[in-house]
């Protein structure tokens, strides 16, 4: 307690109390299950809204409106993520990566919206969800492209030496197989929970300051803060979706093809 | 938020108060690990990813790459058109200069045979002209000389005569009417030479 | 606040050895994470400043330098969240 700073502990600030379903039960439906469920109503209905014009517009019309959103997305995941670490085989994963990316980010962005406060993904589960499909998910395409050699693929990269494989392979095992899914979902929630626990931070001090009658000068610059880091942390949703789903493209296309 | 951060700040107050007097009573509390993930939470998320995933598959990305495909062709064969319609007009082009080129030619050519037919023609009326104008002037010198001749000995005779008569009427006595004759003629020349 | 001040007080008097234990390890969370965000902020300063000097001497490049720049980034990133994270259970749990 600073000057009268009281923080809330941290389960204050991402437990949430279950909306229907019992305490600690396997299905205790809370606010981050609420949001999930909103990622997925969302981008139905944009999707849906975006594709309902099933032919192609009259030559002089360009895409417009929610249409023009979700191309410009669409087009962006598959120019600017797979074709770039992929190549155009790997256009075939386009719907596993924009699941990803749409998921991430509206789960993400729920940080800054009102009445919500709370990105989805700064609790653990989100995160190793995705991280595990997305670990399952590279593991079935380099068996389906390599057979059971991808295993030893990958561990064993080409042109090493054979008196340096004993020392190369535990390496390539524990980076391929335990810290790319383990730094994927930890990345994605430790940005969100820090973006999280900032705005908290800040929005507790204007609280105090509000109340504090000689520190009131300070509460401007405070409230400053809080409006800057709101518009960070929209970059920061955005960033983050982005580069889980790049990540996720890369792995898929090393596991297509061995290394050389 | 600012009423539920409140809500939040005033809970954290109480609930950390709480915590401290429970403990202080000796009650154990289980703390909850705010790293781990909970199984609710996985189980809804991995439900709702996986509809998204679903959808997306089978609904939802088709509709949009399909007509996102569908201009990217459009645009390509628009192209194609384009370029195709180019060559073609620069084909017409190189024809169409061809042909002006081969009419062009045919013009000089014809321009040419015209300019030296009328040369052609232009130079034997003249030389007709000329031989006209020769004769013309032939026959003139002729006549001229003739009248020339004539009014000589015309003048030669009766110059003669006077002369003769002249002297005859000094010297009182005929004199050889043919020698002086042939001193005036001599003489008539020599004036006529000069 | 009058009423956590006594609260404070009541529980003072009481501190176990796990307590403070806890104390003394929420007082090394924080320099846990400074030290975290030493090598990952020089890392990544380093990685975009190469980023953008290449991306300036190769315009045309700079859709693939900016996705590989992201890549890197996301990787030096990963050992200051991970102290964050470190920071979080010596803090809080």
């Amino acid at each position: 307690m600073i000057f009268g700073l009281e923080f809330p502990p941290i389960e204050n600030l991402v437990e949430w109390p279950n909306l229907f379903g019992p305490t600690d039960s396997w299905y205790g439906f809370n606010k981050i299950a609420l949001i999930n469920l909103v990622a997925l109503v969302a981008t139905t209905v944009l999707f849906l809204v975006a594709g309902r014009q099933k032919t192609l517009e009259p030559a002089t019309n360009a895409p417009k409106g929610s249409r023009n959103l979700v191309e410009s997305a669409v087009g962006f995941i598959r120019d600017g993520i797979i074709v770039e670490t992929i190549g155009p085989d790997g256009l075939r994963y386009l719907p596993f990566l924009a699941s990803l990316f749409f998921f991430i980010l509206i789960t993400n962005i729920f940080e800054v919206i009102p009445f919500f406060h709370m990105p989805g993904n700064a609790r653990m589960a989100g995160p190793a969800v995705l991280a595990l499909l997305t670990w399952v998910y590279f593991i079935a395409v380099g068996i389906k492209h390599q057979g059971l050699k991808y295993f030893w693929n990958s561990v064993a990269p080409a042109g090493v030496p054979k008196a340096l494989l004993p020392l190369v392979v535990p390496i390539e095992l524990l980076s391929t197989f335990i810290v790319r899914p383990f730094s994927l979902a930890v990345r994605l929630f430790a940005n969100m929970l820090a973006g999280h626990i900032l705005l908290v931070t800040f929005t507790v001090l204007c609280i105090t300051l509000w109340g504090a009658s000689l520190l009131l000068a300070v509460l401007p610059f405070s409230f400053l803060m809080l409006v800057g880091l709101t518009g960070f942390e929209i970059m920061v949703a955005f960033l983050q979706a982005y580069i889980f789903t790049i990540l996720a493209s890369v792995y898929i296309g090393s596991s297509m093809h061995a290394e050389h | 938020m600012l009423a539920s951060i409140l809500v939040l700040a005033t809970e954290a107050a109480t609930t950390t108060a709480d915590n401290l007097l429970g403990q202080a009573a000796g009650e154990a509390k289980t703390v909850k690990n705010p790293i781990l993930p909970t199984v609710n939470e996985m189980f809804w998320a991995a439900i709702f990813f996986i509809a998204l995933w679903a959808l997306m598959k089978f609904v939802l990305l088709p509709r949009i790459t399909k007509v996102m495909d569908g201009r990217t062709d459009k645009v390509r064969d628009d192209l194609a058109a384009a370029e195709a319609a180019e060559t073609e007009r620069v084909a017409k082009l190189e024809q169409y200069e061809a042909g002006l080129a081969g009419a062009r030619v045919e013009a000089v050519a014809i321009l040419e045979a015209s300019r030296a037919e009328g040369d052609a023609e232009r130079r034997t009326q003249i030389a007709a002209a000329e031989a006209e104008v020769a004769a013309a002037r032939a026959e003139a010198a002729a006549e001229i000389a003739d009248a020339k001749a004539r009014a000589r000995s015309e003048l030669t005779g009766s110059i003669t005569d006077i002369a003769v008569g002249a002297a005859e009427a000094v010297i009182q006595k005929p004199l050889d009417r043919a020698a002086q004759g042939r001193i005036v003629e001599d003489y008539v020349n020599a004036a006529g030479q000069n | 606040m009058s009423i956590l001040a006594q609260a404070t007080t009541a529980a003072e008097a009481a501190l176990t050895a796990a307590d403070q234990k806890s104390i003394s390890a929420a007082g090394y969370a924080g320099l846990a994470y400074g030290l975290a965000t030493l090598g990952p902020g020089i890392g990544i300063g380093y990685l975009v400043g190469q980023s953008v000097q290449a991306m300036a001497r190769q315009p045309e490049a700079a859709g693939m330098v900016r996705t590989t720049m992201f890549l890197g980034i996301a990787f030096t990133e990963a050992l200051a969240l991970i102290g964050f994270v470190v920071f979080i259970l010596l803090k809080f749990v």
